[in-house]
């Protein structure tokens, strides 16, 4: 009966579990580029459970330790996944800056495109989806085509499969 | 962009793991008999029409309000529509049809007032997932979030009807006994959220 009640507690109210992201096509700098915008204190748990790393990151603030980008990339980099035509993309970090209130921030990134046409596209995204199991992350998504998908991912269902 | 929305606003509602709502509503509609459904549906009708207009005049900037103070009226309203379940003419015979009449008028503004700070708490969550560039699309995503808001709450709606059925008509439990132990729970419950938010 404690555990539901400490259960219940946890799963209070709202606490906004969503990430989203603009991801675009860039055909002129060939390139699949992403905005993506996670709330700070979701990002320091989750990074610091999966690279163990035993400080605090501060990440986003002058306290921000030396590791805080690159441990931010590689945990992007596990999360945030595109396959084009079944191969898998190379993550390469641009930076991030903060969102006006402070408490996210928007994380830009992007995805070298090889020359081929691209025809099938999948993209994973699960995101703090170990942390929370109601997370939901939406992407803008605007495709090689210049055509527009909303996409929404769910634990259990963060992988988006899309052909052009 | 239609569909994300539908599905963001059905998702947001039946959300377990955020379920003042669900609350709210099963402490609004548990004094319903089954076949009092169209009584019920009005009022379900009155919350909607609450919560629409808040939640339009949130997301388009025309209110203005601190989600904290939102976060604590929506316990209070839950508190308030359960407290109310044990008002003796919801959970006895239709008796003097005068009394129940004060009764449901109480029960549909309150649920239309009630309403307004819901769609408040809800107008959080649908601002917090737009992003820049797509302002001119905002009509289009208040319209399928709240529409998807008012599937979910049919679909608890109708739970609550079918358990009320079960309950009250298949195992015969007493159904002032029944109301009174939702209402206690639900206040239990809301309470702990209370509880949870001051600590927060």
């Amino acid at each position: 009966m404690i555990l539901l009640l400490q259960w219940l507690a946890l799963m209070l109210a709202h606490d906004i579990h969503l990430t989203k992201a603009q991801v675009e096509f860039n055909e002129p700098d060939q390139a699949v580029q992403v905005s993506m915008h996670i709330f700070l204190d979701d990002l320091e748990e989750v990074i610091k459970d999966e690279t163990g790393f035993a400080d605090k990151l501060h990440l986003g603030t002058e306290k921000e330790v030396p590791q805080g980008d690159s441990l931010l990339v590689s945990y992007l980099g596990n999360h945030f996944v595109v396959h084009v035509n079944d191969q898998p993309l190379t993550l390469s970090y641009v930076g991030k800056e903060n969102s006006e209130d402070l408490l996210a921030v928007w994380c830009y990134f992007e995805f070298p495109l090889p020359d081929t046409p691209v025809n099938k596209v999948a993209l994973t995204n699960n995101v703090l989806m170990e942390l929370y199991d109601d997370q939901q992350n939406i992407i803008n998504l605007k495709g090689p085509n210049k055509k527009m998908s909303h996409l929404l991912f769910k634990k259990g269902n963060a992988i988006s499969h899309l052909t052009y | 962009m239609f569909e994300l929305y539908l599905k963001l606003g059905f998702g947001h509602l039946l959300d377990i793991q955020a379920y003042d709502h669900l609350l709210f509503i099963i402490a609004l509609t548990i004094s319903y008999r089954p076949r009092e459904w169209k009584k019920l549906l009005i009022l379900v009708t009155a919350f909607t029409i609450g919560h629409s207009v808040t939640l339009a005049l949130a997301v388009l900037d025309i209110i203005q309000f601190s989600p904290a103070v939102i976060e604590w009226l929506i316990p209070i309203t839950i508190l308030l529509t359960a407290i109310f379940n044990f008002y003796r003419p919801l959970t006895e015979q239709e008796s003097q049809s005068s009394s129940i009449s004060i009764s449901q008028k109480i029960k549909y503004f309150s649920a239309l007032g009630f309403g307004l700070i819901h769609g408040m708490g809800f107008s959080n969550f649908l601002r917090a997932t737009l992003m820049p560039g797509e302002e001119g699309q905002l009509g289009l995503q208040l319209l399928a979030f709240n529409i998807g808001i008012e599937l979910g709450q049919l679909i608890i709606v109708a739970i609550i009807i079918l358990i009320n059925y079960f309950i009250l008509n298949i195992l015969f439990i007493k159904r002032k006994w029944w109301i009174r132990s939702i209402s206690l729970g639900i206040i239990g419950m809301t309470i702990w959220i209370m509880y949870v938010l001051w600590n927060g």
